[in-house]
């Protein structure tokens, strides 16, 4: 081992992104704190947690004779752990390879074979959920099955059809009664789809809070309705125990099962350190995992995360648990030593400007400051200025927005900058001499739809990112915003899917025998006339025949080009395949592939559980029509109503001439050079339907749920200490804090200019706007009073 | 003012030797499609044999170490859409096989047909009840996982390059050591096979080993020799890890060849009739007479279990200098995937970046082979027609 007092000069010297500039003394602080007290970091944004997670755990091994294979990092996402990872095993080496060449004078005997016995690829890292399988996986009784995860999509085909149809979900009017709180708008679920989702939720919830059931069911309030869910979550677990099939939240459950029962003992043995990223989005199941794990072991904790940055409540999320980490800790574990707190706060990502906007936001609602760790200091930036302030592009409507923004970016990233004038200055704002792009900008907004919801007959409102599309596109830039529409509504992918309906099923005639609801109906069918359209284009290939005669050929069921039968049975997903031969978007394309992904994952996972596997049946009586209308029902459907997810982790790069578009939580944790906020393109009007995304009247679906499960599980009252409408208020102010402090160099607000009236009626928390309803952005002056608010921050442009 | 460029994070890739580099090996493409963008295989057939084979063996060892139960193994399968037969023991290959294959089918895996099930539980049995007791006594420890890091090569002048100065590669081996071997009988066959191929064998060593659900290449095809270069690269990822010992040889078991189908018998008759088999029947023997005398819709021989074990076991001697060469192999591999995805990235498409490069066999199972510019056997003049129906 090395001296605790060389470790710094050693990472220095050995670390070349170190030799310029040294973690600073707060980082350093965090890296040396004793690895005996639990401890507990406070990170502001562009702190550098990484650089302090990676350096502690490496310091562990190097001074404090951990191995990594004792040392476990967890984090949120697969991306951040494998950047985690990268760096231990980079700065690892890097140190290793130094102390090898470079043995300290004052190094015991032994050092050589202690130092060769450093493996760096053996810290265990990742997110919670892929150590779990790990582990559950490598440490089971000869006997056990190895568990197998479903997700999303087959998990909830498998909850539809084998707890939620058998236990009558979709027939109960008191259910329905019950679960209209934790709807998106408050108002009863509108389809099946909806109620689905939160039944989802409420299971998730069951296992992640910790719910007392028994408790939970034999409330008064509701209590037929409470029964049936919890008949559903039992029925549910039946049909997955059965199949030796876990959710994610059911992986977690057994993890911690497993743990306690002493069955992971392997692991736990051999455990010395516990190091734990995002620590602000732990569920009390997480929290119940980690502290079990450092009651069993004595392992040294390190917990890292920022309240203000936590959005994930939705996903059951706790930040009360980070915010009173300390108190939790010491009732949990009195006989252990008590954490201690450290904050970082100098940020290296945002220059001075930002930095003092975002604080500035942070600090602004007196009455989100309870909700914060206490104290909070505030955030320092590093940077020099570069002169250029928060900056506010605001137009009368979206149209003319898009527009502006448009020419602003063009003019930045093809033209020879965009000028603004500070301070009697004039500051052009250029791409990067050396190949700046699109790429060096993002879009962000709290949702990248392109189309606003339809309502009634009128076609749906063309939102921003769909603005910005077309006018890019129109001078040859594509945008990249995956999510940004349904599958079901990127026209290759309804080629694509309306072919493969009408080669399995012509004329809809079986789809029309099966029981889908309107939403479903309207889109394969819409689907479909897409397809006819397609190939009435006559594709190529179109030699030795056409994509008309391929599809013709099918739904005859008459083999082209060789004399035999057709074949009994046969993949869904090969007949997709084989249309690709048409489409090449969905062949050559990167972000093709991402929806194609998406597509033939459904397809694979739906052959789990739906009764022909995906495949087509030919010629064997009612199997036929039977398999043509599984795969209508279990995978056409589900995609037509929006259950299918694209995972855009797979596309390995966005190509830098793409600009990107992402909501604020994809966002979480990137950084950019340009960041544009749309804090008010949707709103025109002070309309209700919107005001739950900017200043919500009353508590928020998730609020609501969790004042609902409170008096069932231990979380419950802690969450109570704050009501549910200043809870919804304090995870807007968070999803724009998190928005504000993405940038490096420039931040743009953008939006329709109704909310910088001085009269607005379009209060936002993004504007200033604070829970009592003071609006910062405001100096009040007598009549008659200015047209535009008087008192913003922003550089309007 | 100038913006800066928006920072790439600098992530170690990391590649499973079989799983990557070997399935890039066989096709770019394919490769592209089917890892890159993780599209599943239509017809996962080669998937639920290998993963049937895999799981059938590590719960059978699993079992074997905690209660020992006395070869041969009874194997009573459940029979297709039946109930599991009443009174199977645990050991039973057939309690073990329907374990197994619940796992797949949660994931979507199902045999093909009832042919390749019936195939896949002969072979899991042969592999248990013949190959077990020689194999079983001599692990030391299962399913390690191997993992290090090495540096990517640096791309040559014009090219793109890497996303990263290093690569991380895994993979899971079983491992002997010399203590097990010296333990068993000298009539073990793989302890037998082991020391003659690496005669002279002394001192501390280990040995790892490897299950494929396939055949015994034929010593002219590829992946005769990506499979020495996957064994030398195992041995160096192995020594990589601390308190291993020096890798004398690496051993891999070839399953098909305990319980060959029809295919595997013509491949194996052209490889003897070129040359191309290192292993091939005593001349005389009954094996001889029954391979020289089988033709394609012949039932097939009842091969003797010395043969068939000679066939299934193939043994790589393995030294220091060995084990790096494999490995700087697979080093340009990465390379080539690496600047692969660089030129994707700055053009914004695909195929022309993935050199499609898939023997026959590989091609003719290909879910891309309709629109593959350039199929086997790569002429470069390919002219892409439309598929038929179906």
């Amino acid at each position: 081992m090395i001296p605790l007092n060389d470790f710094i000069p050693l990472v220095r010297t050995a670390v070349p992104r170190f030799q310029a500039h040294s973690p600073n003394a707060q980082q350093q602080t965090c890296v040396l704190h004793t690895p005996t007290t639990p401890l507990m970091i406070v990170a502001g944004p562009g702190s550098g947690k990484t650089t302090v997670l990676v350096l502690r755990a490496l310091r562990l091994v190097f001074v404090d004779d951990c191995m990594p294979e004792q040392i476990v990092l967890t984090t949120f996402t697969r991306k951040a752990a494998d950047e985690l990872r990268s760096r231990l095993i980079e700065w690892g080496l890097r140190i290793k390879n130094h102390l090898s060449a470079n043995t300290p004078s004052n190094s015991h005997a032994g050092f050589a074979h202690w130092l060769d016995s450093i493996d760096i690829n053996r810290f265990v890292t990742g997110t919670l959920d892929s150590i779990a399988e790990e582990l559950l996986t490598t440490h089971r009784n000869p006997t056990d099955p190895v568990p197998v995860l479903v997700e999303g999509f087959v998990g909830n085909g498998i909850l539809i059809r084998h707890a939620l149809f058998p236990n009558q979900i979709h027939n109960d009017p008191q259910l329905d009664s019950y679960v209209t709180p934790f709807t998106f708008d408050g108002k009863p679920a509108w389809n099946f789809g909806d109620k689905v989702n939160i039944c989802r939720t409420l299971l998730d919830r069951f296992v992640h809070d910790l719910v007392d059931l028994h408790h939970y069911q034999s409330s008064e309030s509701h209590t037929q309705a409470r029964q049936r869910m919890v008949a559903c979550a039992n029925t549910y677990r039946q049909f997955m125990s059965d199949g030796h099939r876990l959710d994610f939240a059911l992986l977690e459950e057994t993890f911690m099962h497993r743990l306690l029962q002493g069955r992971l003992q392997r692991f736990t043995d051999n455990l010395r350190a516990l190091l734990v990223d995002e620590y602000q989005d732990t569920n009390p199941l997480q929290e119940h995992i980690y502290l079990s794990i450092v009651q069993q072991t004595g392992a040294s904790l390190t917990i890292v995360g920022d309240d203000d940055q936590s959005l994930y409540r939705f996903r059951g999320a706790t930040v009360e648990l980070f915010r009173d980490f300390q108190p939790r800790f010491i009732q949990r574990l009195p006989q252990q030593p008590q954490p201690q707190l450290e904050y970082l706060t100098a940020n290296y990502r945002s220059t001075p400007p930002i930095v003092s906007f975002f604080n500035t936001f942070i600090q602004g609602d007196p009455n989100f400051q309870g909700a914060r760790v206490q104290p909070k200091p505030h955030i320092v930036s590093q940077l020099q200025s570069n002169g250029v302030p928060v900056l506010g592009m605001f137009r009368p409507d979206a149209d003319q927005l898009a527009d502006s923004l448009t020419s602003f970016l063009w003019e930045v990233f093809r033209g020879s900058g965009y000028p603004i004038t500070v301070g009697g200055q004039q500051i052009s704002i250029t791409r990067d001499a050396n190949g700046g792009d699109f790429g060096d900008a993002v879009l962000l907004s709290h949702t990248v739809n392109e189309y606003a919801t339809q309502f009634g007959n009128n076609p749906p409102r063309e939102r921003l990112p769909r603005l910005l599309r077309t006018r890019l596109a129109a001078r040859g830039t594509q945008v990249f915003n995956p999510r940004g529409r349904l599958l079901r509504d990127i026209p290759v992918i309804q080629c694509f899917l309306g072919t493969m309906l009408n080669c399995i099923d012509p004329n809809a005639t079986i789809q029309g025998t099966a029981t889908l609801r309107a939403e479903a109906i309207r889109y394969l069918n819409s689907w479909r006339q897409e397809a006819v359209a397609f190939a009435a284009t006559n594709p190529t290939p179109s030699s030795p025949h056409t994509l008309a005669d391929f599809v013709q050929a099918w739904q005859s069921r008459t083999v082209q080009g060789a004399n035999m039968h057709w074949p009994p049975e046969w993949p869904l997903l090969e007949l997709g395949f084989k249309l690709m031969s048409w489409i090449p978007m969905l062949r050559d394309d990167p972000e093709g592939q991402v929806y194609l992904e998406a597509i033939s994952r459904c397809i694979a996972q739906a052959a789990t559980f739906s009764s022909y596997r995906s495949t087509i049946i030919s010629g064997q009586g009612v199997h036929a029509e039977n398999s043509v209308r599984s795969a209508i029902r279990d995978i056409f459907a589900p995609i037509a109503e929006s259950s299918v997810d694209v995972d855009e982790e797979i596309m390995p790069h966005v190509p830098r001439g793409r600009m990107p578009i992402m909501t604020i939580h994809q966002a979480k944790g990137l950084e950019f050079p340009l960041v544009i906020v749309d804090v008010a393109s949707d709103y025109t009007m002070n309309h209700q339907r919107n005001r739950f995304r900017r200043f919500p009247e009353t508590p928020s679906s998730v609020q609501h749920m969790e004042d609902d499960l409170a008096p069932f599980c231990q979380i419950g009252p802690l969450r109570l200490s704050r009501n549910g409408l200043l809870r919804s208020f304090d995870d807007l102010v968070r999803l724009y804090y998190v928005a504000y402090s993405r940038p490096q160099s420039v931040l743009l607000l953008v939006g329709v200019d109704n909310c910088l009236q001085y009269k607005t009626k379009i209060r936002h928390v993004a504007t200033g706007w604070d829970s009592n309803g003071a609006w910062s952005w405001r100096t009040q002056v007598p009549n008659p009073v200015p047209a535009l608010v008087n008192n913003h921050p922003l550089l309007l442009v | 003012m100038a913006l800066g460029r928006m920072n790439t994070r600098e992530v170690i890739p990391q590649y499973s030797l079989t799983g990557d580099l070997l399935s890039f090996l066989r096709c770019g493409l394919q490769y592209r499609y089917h890892n890159g963008s993780a599209l599943p295989p239509s017809r996962p057939v080669q998937l639920w044999f290998g993963e049937f084979i895999h799981g059938v063996l590590e719960s059978a060892f699993r079992i074997w170490s905690s209660a020992n139960p006395a070869f041969p193994w009874p194997s009573n399968p459940t029979d297709r859409r039946q109930p599991p037969p009443i009174g199977r023991v645990a050991h039973d290959i057939g309690t073990i096989g329907d374990t197994v294959e619940a796992t797949l089918r949660a994931q979507g895996k199902n045999s093909r047909s009832h042919d390749v099930r019936e195939n896949a539980y002969v072979r899991a049995t042969s592999a248990v009840n013949e190959l077990g007791p020689h194999l079983f006594p001599l692990i030391s420890a299962a399913e390690e996982r191997v993992i290090g890091t090495r540096p990517i090569p640096s791309s040559a002048p014009g090219q793109p390059p890497p996303r990263s100065a290093l690569y991380e590669l895994h993979g899971i081996i079983d491992v002997l050591t010399n203590v097990q071997l010296g333990t068993v009988a000298t009539t073990n066959s793989i302890r037998h096979t082991i020391q003659a191929g690496c005669p002279g064998l002394s001192g501390n060593y280990e040995v790892i080993v490897d299950y494929k659900g396939s055949r015994r290449p034929a010593t002219t095809h590829a992946y005769w020799l990506q499979h020495d270069w996957q064994v030398h690269t195992y041995a160096w990822l192995r020594t990589r890890q601390p308190n291993s010992l020096p890798v004398a040889a690496g051993v891999l078991l070839y399953i098909n060849e305990l319980a060959p189908v029809s295919e595997d018998l013509v491949e194996l008759k052209r490889a003897i009739s070129n040359g191309s088999a290192d292993i091939v029947p005593v001349s005389g023997s009954q094996d001889a007479y029954q391979l020289s005398a089988w033709r394609p819709g012949n039932a097939i021989p009842h091969f003797s279990l010395p043969f068939r074990l000679a066939r299934a076991i193939r043994v790589i001697p393995v030294n220091a200098s060995s084990a790096v060469a494999a490995a700087t192999q697979f080093d340009q591999v990465v390379l080539n995937i690496e600047q692969c995805v660089a030129a994707e990235a700055a053009s914004g498409t695909i195929m022309q970046h993935w050199d499609s490069c898939g023997d026959a066999e590989s091609c003719a199972a290909c879910d891309f082979r309709h629109f593959c510019e350039d199929p086997h056997p790569h002429t470069g003049s390919h002219a892409i027609s439309a598929p038929h129906a179906p």
